[in-house]
């Protein structure tokens, strides 16, 4: 592991992040954190990963369950806070629109039932599944996911919220470490 | 900084990780937030221990000042 410490003069102008914190390089200990099919009823919103500590979240896949449209899916979301301040909010809407509506077209205009994978992948944040109903245009089950790396020194929290009338089921899986 | 100390809470469980890298030892602990009546007293009693091991607690007490009386058991929790 190599360390770096932030105070060194050739370091300073180029970091953003204040003198005499040290910069650790790769994650140490990374562990798993999950919340498994964890409900949230209409109009709540609920943590869903809490973690204490100095470290660094790495990735998270998110699993929806439901039973929600395009109009919905503005409704539906995640939240992250980082050291108890809100630094993003992400509707499924929102996920699409990183991935360039990849998904929800190819469901859409598929005219069918089933499984959809989008053709496209955006590296950093997106879309990678869903289960298309297209009875009523709307998807069951919906998957996402975020592959960058958000430091805390005191907290991180992601939030589900659903703003929607009905329940929405969430599935976290997140991989975060810890600075020694 | 020899002995860390993670926290990590979810609705089904809060899980405090330890590791102590002058022994190369690691422990964790996970209070079952279905089953557990008391976390909050099961926290306490963890910090006592981890103390007893020289870790600092500072993390775990914050987080009884956070979120201890919200911590509830199961269904409860969540209203």
């Amino acid at each position: 592991m190599s360390i770096y410490y932030l105070d060194r003069p050739d370091f300073a102008p180029i970091v953003l992040n204040y003198p005499g914190r040290p910069l650790y390089s790769g994650a140490s200990l990374a562990l798993e954190a999950k919340a498994e099919y964890h409900v949230i009823s209409g109009g709540e919103t609920e943590d869903l990963i809490t973690v204490y500590g100095t470290g660094r979240f790495t990735h998270a896949t998110i699993l929806f369950g439901g039973k929600f449209g395009w109009a919905d899916m503005a409704n539906i979301g995640i939240e992250i806070w980082i050291d108890d301040s809100k630094r993003a909010v992400w509707s499924l809407q929102q996920f699409e629109l990183f991935n360039a509506l990849a998904l929800f077209n190819k469901a859409y205009y598929s005219g069918a039932d089933g499984w959809y994978y989008p053709d496209v992948l955006n590296p950093v944040i997106g879309t990678i599944g869903g289960r298309w109903n297209n009875t009523d245009k709307a998807f069951e089950e919906y998957y996402v996911y975020l592959n960058f790396i958000a430091e805390f020194v005191d907290s991180f929290v992601m939030k589900g919220f659903n703003k929607t009338s009905t329940d929405v089921t969430f599935t976290v899986r997140a991989l975060v470490g810890y600075y020694p | 900084m020899k002995r860390v100390l993670f926290v990590v809470e979810t609705p089904e469980n809060i899980r405090i990780i330890t590791y102590d890298y002058g022994k190369m030892e690691g422990k964790e602990y996970v209070i079952d937030l279905e089953k557990e009546f008391t976390p909050e007293e099961r926290i306490k009693e963890i910090i006592a221990e981890l103390e007893n091991k020289k870790y600092d607690t500072r993390i775990l007490k914050q987080f009884l000042k956070k979120r201890g009386k919200k911590l509830r058991r199961g269904a409860l929790r969540h209203g």
